[in-house]
């Protein structure tokens, strides 16, 4: 009998856990908000258009207007891009047609609002943020994860794809 | 008097070597050693400890060199246990716990266990008398920060990273640490882009401050010995416990 109401005890603390998890844990990400229209992946050829949120939960569309997008799918490179792009004015980035996106879909969610959307809050440039997984998996290549991946577009199609590691890599890549 | 709360990665670059910068640290300020336990993911961390982290791995760490170290230190200095819930979950909680209080550390810290979660560990860590130590961020609503503070014990670990708003305006986190201490008097450190420079504006409407990448800097210059790593770190630690008070 003890056992049953031990058992029952903890059976309903952990559905309270889970309950007030997801009332406290959830973030203000609205998946309903938020898109990618990827043809083929990210390989030649592939048309792709999104429209993602940064840090600051401003809406951004990446389409026909984006000549280069810089891909981060690992806290590494972020931490790369992050330091080349904040030694650049702001406007680095649009003057060139170019956008940022970070795949920040594999971190568990008590991370990412409690220390990765506040420190991306320190940039004053625009990191477009990647909350979902089926966004993420339609353009990750696992093989190349660990590396900034450079895309070129001509009016929405990929062009050509760089993989790079450093910064002067990625300055050479912008200019 | 104001607390200084110092963060190093358990191990590295040794055992022995810990055990001395710890000792040291609490003999020229350090109010609270944090010690980490090295991990492969240290998600919440920036670069420089990620780094230390895999140095640490690299040179053979295990959880037992946690455990010696800590009675070491706890001797002479408060001393908590900072890792990754996996590292911890793994030794298993009902039995880790216990040990660590028989080590004599005070609190574990562990960022990738959301308050939630942790609800299930209350009464292990309360029958222990260890601390959990709770974090608030910016990005946390009021309803979610007087949640979490209610059970804070020990210290609240305030996320202070001083963003930038939508508009482009320096963040003020004075409000944010307000809104902290309205529901609370549990005293608030504030830990992240903590170092001598920005110590002493951090660290105003504060109880205290949390430093880890400033020492870990300093520990993983190859060009200094063992002494002067020490050395430098105990400097470091004056500078600090002088900028906050």
């Amino acid at each position: 009998m003890l056992k049953k109401i031990v058992l029952a005890v903890v059976v309903l603390l952990v559905i309270a856990g889970g309950v007030l998890f997801t009332l406290n844990g959830k973030d203000n990400y609205d998946a309903t908000k938020y898109s990618a229209n990827v043809s083929n992946g990210l390989n030649i050829g592939s048309k792709v258009s999104f429209v993602l949120p940064d840090q600051f939960d401003k809406t951004h569309k990446v389409d026909s207007n984006a000549k280069t997008i810089i891909f981060s799918f690992a806290k590494s490179t972020g931490h790369t891009i992050k330091a080349f792009l904040s030694k650049e004015p702001k406007e680095y980035l649009p003057s060139r047609g170019a956008f940022f996106i970070a795949d920040i879909s594999p971190m568990p969610v008590v991370i990412r609002n409690t220390f990765a959307l506040p420190d991306l809050k320190k940039s004053p440039f625009s990191v477009l943020l990647i909350y979902d997984k089926n966004i993420a998996k339609q353009i990750k290549n696992d093989k190349n994860a660990d590396k900034i991946t450079i895309v070129r577009l001509n009016d929405g199609e990929i062009t050509d794809i760089k993989y790079i590691t450093t910064q002067e890599e990625l300055k050479k890549a912008l200019n | 008097m104001k607390k200084l709360v110092a963060y190093i990665t358990s191990g590295y670059p040794e055992k022995s070597f810990s055990i001395d910068l710890a000792l040291s640290l609490g003999n020229n300020g350090v109010d609270t050693i944090e010690l980490g336990v090295p991990f492969s993911d240290p998600v919440a961390d920036g670069a420089l400890i990620e780094k230390a982290n895999h140095k640490a791995l690299e040179l053979g760490f295990k959880f037992k060199d946690l455990l010696d170290i800590s009675k070491e230190t706890a001797k002479s200095v408060d001393t908590l246990w900072m890792g990754y819930f996996n590292s911890f979950y793994q030794q298993n909680m009902q039995l880790l716990i216990p040990k660590a209080k028989e080590m004599g550390v005070n609190g574990l810290i562990i960022p990738d266990l959301p308050h939630e979660e942790a609800l299930l560990y209350k009464d292990l860590f309360e029958q222990n008398n260890i601390a959990n130590i709770s974090f608030v961020a910016p990005t946390d609503s009021p309803q979610r920060i007087k949640e979490v503070v209610r059970d804070a014990k020990k210290f609240i670990y305030m996320v202070a990273y001083t963003g930038i708003t939508g508009s482009g305006k320096a963040e003020d986190l004075q409000p944010f640490l307000s809104s902290i201490k309205q529901y609370t008097d549990t005293p608030v450190y504030v830990g992240f882009g903590v170092n001598a420079k920005t110590a002493k504006e951090k660290i105003t409407g504060a109880d205290g401050v949390i430093v880890g990448s400033a020492f870990i800097e300093i520990l993983l210059d190859q060009s200094t010995s063992y002494t002067q790593k020490i050395d430098r770190c105990s400097e470091l630690a004056k500078i600090l416990k002088n900028e906050i008070n």
